[in-house]
């Protein structure tokens, strides 16, 4: 496996690049699920490929990698990304090529949701930069503008709908509950900001506290920056710090505060987001696309534990 | 467990087999695998062995019965009706349309009490009260049924998240 792709790799960087690029190692790293992740070392450097997974998530690489460079080229910490393969001629699937960054040995044993004070910090402010940010100066490419920032939920909560839709066979009622749930009581927005989707330890790389790019752009879309708050607070920050150290954080770094009821509309939405991505896995996993245990475990096991949470929030008014 | 896989006339049975996979994974495989990828992947495989070797026949059927009888129950409620006749077709993708559009409705109708929002601020639409007693009796009738099945699943199914989170299962 690892001598194919380096050898695919081999004549894939040496067209791109004009000039001739050995492939030397190819190593699989370990994090993530919606995208395959190798770090390729070659004569010239290193790289990180990101390769699709059959449909993993329901999300594309041709947005990402197109709001991963207008990023980039307006000053964010995204890494480089270079080469965009769409057609899956290369790998069987689509992939792009992005410049490997060396994160500093990861605190907490290895954890990658280890954060200290310090480097949470400058993650919090980070995100706020992102949200900030001028999209429409910085001409990021969505494929999806909403009319106007009200419609901004709406339209998100379409988009995971018909993605669920378009993978499950039959109807998921409670999940269907959960989409009206979540129209009826989404909240006003006065302005549209940039959401990365996923945002979170994990999906950073740091650096002695600081952070040297953010990753795993593939949920990147226009919305609400509640969205990416809550998620991290309700979801990737979990393990990191407890819920009143994030909110205290959130305070004092980006001056985020939310009413009670806020925070409880938009872990439901995270959860209804990641129960319709995560049902994607399941149709990968039984197409043949992707055969890897865990696409199973999350199209079922995981999908389900993020439903019934979001059913016990979608049970009243928030 | 299946008669067809319960072995007899010298065929090992499924739960044989899966004890097999299991143990040669956990005991063989997993020692030796050095790469940290595969070592994970190799969990996630007993995990899911676990989880077949132990689950129990389909039970969709049953599922789809039980919702089905709810709903020609509540054949004349006002959420229902639009979406569901009694005696209707018992396939499973019509009958969870139908439990869908049934608990959306049920929302709108059941929340929009013509309250200000805490979260919106704005005023709800208004709703009588007979359509919002038929909401109620219809997610009362409808959401129970479908939490069990999806705590029946999650009971079955919760020791592949220890395998998830790159734990082996307990034996």
């Amino acid at each position: 496996m690892r001598d194919r792709l380096a050898v695919a790799l081999t004549d894939y960087l040496t067209e791109q690049r004009g000039a001739p690029t050995l492939v030397t190692d190819v190593r699989r790293i370990t994090v993530g699920h919606s995208r395959a992740m190798y770090r390729v070392d070659t004569d010239v450097g290193a790289f990180v490929v990101r390769v699709e997974q059959g449909g993993v998530f329901g999300t594309s690489s041709t947005e990402e990698f197109a709001v991963m460079r207008a990023l980039h080229a307006a000053g964010y910490p995204v890494a480089t990304v270079r080469w965009y393969e769409p057609s899956g001629d290369v790998l069987g699937q689509p992939f792009f090529v992005m410049d490997f960054l060396p994160a500093a040995a990861v605190a907490g044993g290895g954890d990658e949701r280890a954060m200290g004070p310090d480097g949470a910090a400058d993650f919090v402010g980070t995100l706020a930069r992102l949200h900030a940010l001028d999209w429409q100066r910085a001409d990021v490419p969505f494929a999806q503008v909403p009319p106007t920032p009200n419609d901004a939920v709406h339209v998100q909560i379409e988009r995971w709908a018909s993605i669920y839709r378009a993978a499950a066979p039959e109807p998921i009622p409670l999940l269907d509950e959960a989409a009206a749930w979540l129209h009826r009581y989404a909240p006003p927005l006065e302005r549209l900001s940039i959401v990365h989707g996923d945002a979170g330890p994990g999906n950073v790389v740091m650096a002695d506290d600081r952070v040297v790019a953010v990753t795993d752009w593939e949920f990147a879309h226009l919305g609400d920056p509640a969205e990416d708050w809550s998620y991290c607070l309700a979801m990737r920050g979990v393990r990191t710090m407890d819920r009143e150290a994030w909110l205290a954080l959130y305070e004092r770094v980006a001056g985020v505060t939310m009413s009670e009821p806020r925070w409880t509309y938009w872990e439901a939405f995270n959860l209804f987001k990641g129960a319709c991505a995560n049902r994607t896995c399941l149709t990968v996993f039984e197409s043949g696309a992707n055969p890897a245990p865990n696409m199973a475990i999350i199209g079922t096991t995981l999908h389900r534990v993020f439903l019934r949470r979001l059913v016990t929030i979608t049970a009243s008014a928030p | 467990m299946s008669a067809v896989g319960d072995g007899g006339l010298g065929r090992p049975s499924d739960d044989a087999l899966w004890a097999s996979v299991i143990a040669t994974l956990r005991d063989v495989i997993i020692p030796t695998v050095d790469d940290e990828h595969a070592r994970l992947a190799a969990i996630g495989l007993v995990g899911l062995a676990g989880y077949a070797r132990r689950r129990e026949s389909d039970p969709t059927a049953i599922r789809v019965d039980e919702l089905a009888d709810a709903l020609d129950a509540l054949a004349a409620n006002p959420i229902v009706a639009p979406h569901w006749q009694f005696g209707a077709s018992r396939r499973p993708a019509s009958v969870m349309a139908a439990c869908s559009a049934v608990l959306a409705d049920a929302v709108a109708a059941i929340d929009a009490t013509g309250a200000v929002d805490a979260i919106t601020a704005v005023d709800a639409v208004h709703v009588d009260d007979a359509l919002r007693d038929a909401a109620d009796r219809a997610r009362d009738a409808l959401r129970p049924l479908l939490l069990a099945h999806l705590d029946e699943d999650l009971a079955a199914e919760l020791s592949m998240l220890d395998a998830f989170r790159g734990k082996l299962p307990d034996a």
